[in-house]
């Protein structure tokens, strides 16, 4: 794990609460996470906001950012605690997908 | 200013004007006005991925943004929603996007393309720096052309938030506070041209008629 932070994979991330997601955007990331990681957390937090997290009845579901966190993954980086936020969404009727359920669509939109 | 800056703030408002009628488009093939898009996709009840305008066009709802391609050209425009239901804020890497994936009929932003570019041509929404589209956005903002969305919806997420037992920034909202506020709080950090980088564009489309002119 190299970096200051958050394991990814400790976050317990169960699922997703969309079911698609670009491997061409992942590896964009995962480029500029060997890059320079610093600028790419700062850049993305001030862009698009933290990666945003729901825990719905105890389980935790990517609500935005799940490019980002799959990057990390695959990158074995830690992410800024700042740039994870984890909102308490219990109750939420909102449609999930389990992590192994994804559909990892090849290239970019 | 710089020459790349104006052209950066002119970029900013051509993604926004360019995107306008597909966002409208898009809308409409989702039975929403324009402004409820974005709600639409926040609670997922669209569904993530399809074509629009008889298959010119693709989406691709992500996180709370949503990309724009065209099916043959390679044109692409990210949608940045704002609180509110605006329609009109960007970032500055989707501006970035925006730039180097353009081609005819939108503009060719020559210059900006060669600032931005990590690598050689040819080039896609991918084929910027994400550090140089920052320092051109942080200028535009430093120099007051370019506003946060939201800056009381940031406030009130900050003061509502507080590190969990991991050290992880937890943000627990009051529970009389409707869902949608919750959902701008999310794209409250999203950038709008002010009045004065209004008037620069103004200034500058003065200019370049008074040069066609002469």
């Amino acid at each position: 794990m190299d970096g200051e932070g958050v394991d990814p994979k400790s976050l317990n991330i169960v699922g997703s609460t969309q079911p698609e997601f670009y491997d061409g955007i992942v590896q964009e990331m995962r480029e500029q996470l060997r890059t320079d990681p610093s600028a790419f957390w700062t850049t993305t937090l001030g862009e698009d906001g933290p990666i945003e997290i729901w825990e719905i009845n105890g389980k935790r579901y990517l609500y935005n950012g799940n490019h980002r966190w799959r990057a990390a993954v695959e990158e074995n980086v830690a992410i800024p605690a700042e740039n994870i936020r984890i909102v308490d969404k219990t109750g939420s009727q909102i449609p999930t997908w389990p992590l192994h359920q994804m559909h990892r669509l090849p290239g970019k939109p | 200013m710089t020459q790349i800056e104006l052209e950066f703030l002119i970029a900013c408002n051509d993604s926004v004007v360019r995107r306008r009628p597909l966002l409208t488009s898009l809308a409409a093939s989702l039975n929403v006005p324009a402004n409820e898009l974005y709600y639409l996709w926040a609670a997922r009840k669209c569904p993530q991925r399809g074509t629009f305008q008889s298959g010119e066009w693709r989406y691709f709802f992500h996180g709370c943004e949503c990309d724009l391609r065209h099916a043959s050209d390679g044109r692409f425009v990210r949608i940045d929603f704002a609180p509110h239901g605006n329609t009109e804020a960007f970032t500055t890497w989707a501006v970035a996007q925006f730039i180097m994936a353009s081609a005819a009929p939108w503009p060719d932003f020559i210059g900006l393309r060669a600032f931005l570019a990590e690598g050689a041509p040819p080039y896609n929404q991918g084929s910027a720096s994400l550090e140089k589209a920052a320092l051109l956005g942080g200028r535009l903002e430093s120099a007051g052309w370019i506003k946060t969305a939201d800056l009381e919806l940031l406030a009130l997420a900050e003061r509502y938030t507080v590190p969990n037992g991991e050290g992880i920034p937890a943000l627990r909202l009051p529970t009389d506070l409707p869902e949608r506020t919750y959902f701008d709080i999310l794209v409250a950090s999203r950038k709008l041209i002010s009045e004065a980088g209004l008037a620069q564009l103004s200034s500058a489309k003065d200019l370049a008629t008074a040069c066609a002119g002469v």
